[in-house]
């Protein structure tokens, strides 16, 4: 009882962090058509390849033997473009400086749990492009042409289950998100470690390319690997290609692979921390 | 001339700076990366549909391979273009360079350097000549030179696009993100097969940013895909015409922010 | 005149966002401009070789009307002239006789040794060896910077990265200084030292010297111009002690007592405060002379100690401020 009583003015500090950072998004109008834009530039370069695949390859029946069908591809292009926002492309700017500038001590000073306020600061700078330039991105797909359209779900339950991944997913890329901000921390490294788990984590979430037309003897390790948790399993259920039995499961590894990240940051960040009191900052 | 020499003391202090730190090669290694997976998508997209037409893999590979070198030098070369919205116009670094008694535009340009870009170009590099060796180019004295051409071409339309970002940053620096139409994007839009491409998309990148002029006309010549040699060395007067109107552009926002010190 | 300015104006506009409980909800989408006078009329000349103060409230214009004598911004209307020449239309062969020091920016590079940024200096402004060389040896000398030059920049300390921007700001030569606060944030020490170091400066080669600041004490010791800015005029341009008769014409006599004395009243005095054993005699030396007051004191109070004070430099800026309500 009383660690729940303590743990409430945390919850508190990391709500007002989150409305913050809202708030601050929401000044960026113009960056969010913007960056609406490119979003949907690429969205419909990559549907034009899929189309010219789908009719005119040589082999144009692999994709359909890989289990997707050209309008289910159209679908899951513009919720990629939609979800891409919530990877970690970047570590949080203010994050950044203060790691940069030394400042982590300064932070330390605070009566909030440094990982848990920056958790919640890199959830809401991930959250926040989502309004303008989601919402922007997911009307454009609506109501293109048919033949470039987002469709609907394939099932209410898909539907459903999408929403519940789509909530894990959105913890998983907050998580790992975190566990590289944890390794930025060691300052001498520089941003390259920390980049190349970004890229790792990008290119095997499917935003490349759906991990269903990915080689079939990797299709296994696609699917357990952490990555597939980002993009491709919450997509799966909405455009259909994974079954609601299978959806539980995959949303369970989804929730596996979000502890284990929390935990590995968290272990390194108190191993960095300590680290950084023993040289003084 | 004095300018030129001037750059290369400007890019000279800026690698010594990078070099200060200890992680500079693991970034070297973080572009590798990125220039050897982001393609991965279409090599994968060819493995499991196999060619479209007569446009293998190596084709689109070559055509996507001149347009990211030509990106990767500007980036190297014009780095400071690059990052001047974001880099110097907040932070007010812009008022320095204009209190110092040389060009504006070698200021900018030299004002950044990151080693590790250099390994786009070279990535990039090895693909073109992976491509060419796969597809029976012949390594004429001729095509050679349309290469050069090409990626010096390249290098001028990219460091265009850049110049004319920073430009519009003097007006705004909000919502500048659709230029990435015109970098990272842009060649993206090499991965659809020339014959297929929407019109629109076509016309975009040939008659106002010339990707495709520093790309597929080029490789079009060299490995006689149709296209004649005269269309293949368009690729540097397109590139420079594209720089000019850049340049205009960034005049006009150096003036403005003259005028009102934004 | 090495200076001349007549009738600068400069506008800005600014954009603000709606007011209210919405504003944040409305400026997305909607945005107001205002138009804010920074220079309204500025006229003055500079002789050369003069070490003159600028000094105003944050926001007055200061920093504007260095930036237009520097050549970064065009003015709206009225014409200055340095040396000759139009500052923002020939930049080039402007600046190369002009160094301007940010305090709270560097122009140094960060990450290299202070010497790498230096040579580039002096390519920059294509300094010819010679010359570059016997300024160097006599500027590292001046501000005993010879041990810094092998360290890189982030690592020094703000006096000993002062001295170093001091130093390239003139290792060209120039004949104008700019200085933006140069004081800011140091120690008492380096203040001193930098003080003594650009007075020799101005009085060795000559150098014009106008310096923004907030600190009153750099002004004092510096400067026998004073020029005050304000809502974008100039309210006050001649000497200090002028400045301070004007708007600080009062001294106190701060007279401690061996006991504790009831007040009286003594002709000329302006007014008397009395704290426990202290009284506080508040009078204008030109109404009526120190020593009859002095006098005074002496024949009628158990007098123990007694101080004549000067109004502090600060309080007086502060009092004009508010005075002319900036």
């Amino acid at each position: 009882m009383k660690k729940l009583q303590s743990s409430i003015p945390i919850i508190r500090g990391c709500f007002s962090i989150f409305k913050i950072k809202t708030a601050e998004g929401f000044q960026y109008r113009m960056a969010g058509l913007a960056g609406a834009s490119t979003s949907i530039f690429w969205g419909l370069i990559e549907i034009t390849v899929y189309t010219i695949f789908f009719k005119y390859a040589n082999n144009r029946e692999a994709g359909l033997q890989a289990g997707m069908t050209l309008r289910q591809i159209v679908s899951y292009v513009w919720l990629s473009q939609l979800f891409f926002l919530m990877q970690p492309m970047n570590i949080d700017k203010d994050i950044l400086r203060k790691i940069t500038s030394g400042d982590v001590a300064v932070e330390l000073c605070r009566p909030l749990d440094l990982y848990f306020h920056w958790f919640a600061k890199t959830a809401a700078s991930r959250l926040t492009p989502m309004f303008w330039r989601g919402s922007i991105i997911l009307i454009f797909a609506m109501i293109m042409p048919l033949s470039y359209r987002l469709l609907p779900p394939e099932s209410l339950t898909g539907f459903f289950f999408m929403i519940l991944s789509i909530f894990s997913a959105f913890l998983l890329c907050t998580a790992y998100a975190m566990f590289i901000c944890t390794v930025r921390l060691n300052v001498a490294l520089g941003e390259g470690p920390a980049y190349i788990l970004m890229l790792i984590g990008g290119i095997l979430s499917g935003a490349y390319l759906p991990l269903q037309l990915w080689p079939d003897v990797m299709q296994k390790f696609l699917l357990y690997q952490p990555f597939a948790g980002y993009l491709d399993i919450p997509l799966r259920l909405y455009i259909g290609t994974m079954s609601t039995d299978s959806g539980l499961f995959a949303i369970s590894l989804q929730l596996c692979w979000t502890v284990v990240f929390i935990a590995a940051g968290k272990v390194l960040m108190s191993f960095r921390l300590k680290n950084l009191i023993i040289q003084g900052g | 001339m004095k300018s030129l020499k001037l750059y290369f003391k400007y890019i000279r202090i800026n690698m010594l700076s990078g070099l200060q730190y200890k992680g500079w090669w693991l970034m070297i290694l973080q572009t590798l990366i990125v220039v050897v997976t982001d393609p991965i998508g279409i090599i994968l997209l060819f493995y499991r549909f196999g060619s479209v037409g007569e446009w293998s893999v190596e084709k689109i590979l070559l055509i996507y391979a001149i347009a990211v070198t030509s990106f990767g030098l500007a980036e190297t070369f014009s780095r400071g273009f690059d990052y001047f919205p974001w880099r110097m116009i907040r932070s007010g670094d812009f008022d320095r360079i204009l209190l110092r008694p040389c060009s504006v535009f070698v200021q900018v340009a030299g004002s950044f350097f990151h080693i590790h870009r250099i390994s786009r170009v070279f990535g990039g590099f090895c693909a073109i000549i992976w491509c060419m060796l796969k597809l029976d180019a012949v390594f004429s004295p001729l095509n050679v030179l349309v290469l050069i051409m090409a990626l010096i071409g390249g290098y001028f339309a990219y460091t265009g696009v850049f110049v004319m970002t920073s430009g519009i940053a003097f007006f705004t620096i909000e919502g500048l993100d659709w230029i990435y139409i015109f970098t990272n994007a842009s060649y993206q839009v090499t991965r659809c097969p020339i014959d297929y491409m929407p019109k629109i998309l076509r016309n975009l990148f040939t008659f106002f940013m010339p990707m495709l002029v520093i790309s597929y006309y080029p490789a079009s010549a060299i490995c006689g895909w149709g296209e004649g040699y005269a269309k293949g060395l368009l690729a540097l007067p397109a590139g420079l015409a594209f720089l000019g109107f850049s340049l205009y552009i960034w005049r006009f926002g150096v003036r403005h922010y003259q005028s009102t010190g934004s | 005149m090495q200076i001349e300015l007549k009738e600068i104006c400069k506008n800005y506009k600014v954009s603000q966002r709606p007011e209210g409980r919405f504003g944040m909800l409305k400026g997305a989408f909607v945005r107001n401009t205002k138009t804010i006078k920074a220079l309204d009329n500025i006229t003055f000349n500079i002789r050369q070789g003069e070490l003159v103060g600028y000094i105003g409230p944050n926001g007055a214009g200061k920093s504007t009307t260095v930036k237009i004598m520097s050549g970064i911004l065009t003015p709206d209307s009225g014409s200055c002239t340095i040396m000759n020449r139009i500052p923002y239309k020939e930049r080039k062969s402007h600046v190369s006789e002009i160094g301007v020091v940010f305090g709270q920016r560097s122009q140094l590079w960060w990450d290299v040794p202070v010497n790498d940024s230096f040579d580039l200096l002096k390519d920059i402004y294509d300094i010819p060896t010679i010359r570059y060389k016997k300024r160097f040896d006599e500027l590292i000398e001046a501000l005993s910077i010879s041990d810094l030059l092998k360290t890189p920049v982030r690592q020094l300390s703000l006096g000993q990265r002062m001295r170093c921007e001091i130093a390239s700001a003139l290792l060209h030569s120039p004949k104008i200084l700019f200085l933006d606060e140069p004081t800011i944030g140091l120690d008492a020490v380096s203040k001193l030292a930098l003080r003594d170091f650009l007075k020799n400066e101005n009085h060795k080669n000559g150098v014009t010297m106008i310096l923004t600041t907030h600190d009153m004490d750099d002004i004092e010791s510096l400067c026998s111009r004073v020029m005050v800015i304000g809502h974008g005029n100039l309210l006050y341009d001649g000497n200090l002690d002028m400045l301070k008769q004007q708007y600080a014409p009062l001294c106190n006599i701060k007279a401690s007592l061996d006991k504790k004395t009831e007040k009286f009243h003594i002709e000329g005095t302006e007014d008397i405060k009395v704290v426990g054993n202290t009284w506080n005699v508040l009078y204008d030396p030109s109404k009526i002379p120190t020593h009859s007051i002095v006098e005074i004191l002496t024949k009628k109070l158990p007098l123990k100690d007694i101080v004549i004070e000067q109004q502090d430099i600060d309080e007086i800026i502060a009092q004009m401020y508010k005075e002319m309500s900036l």
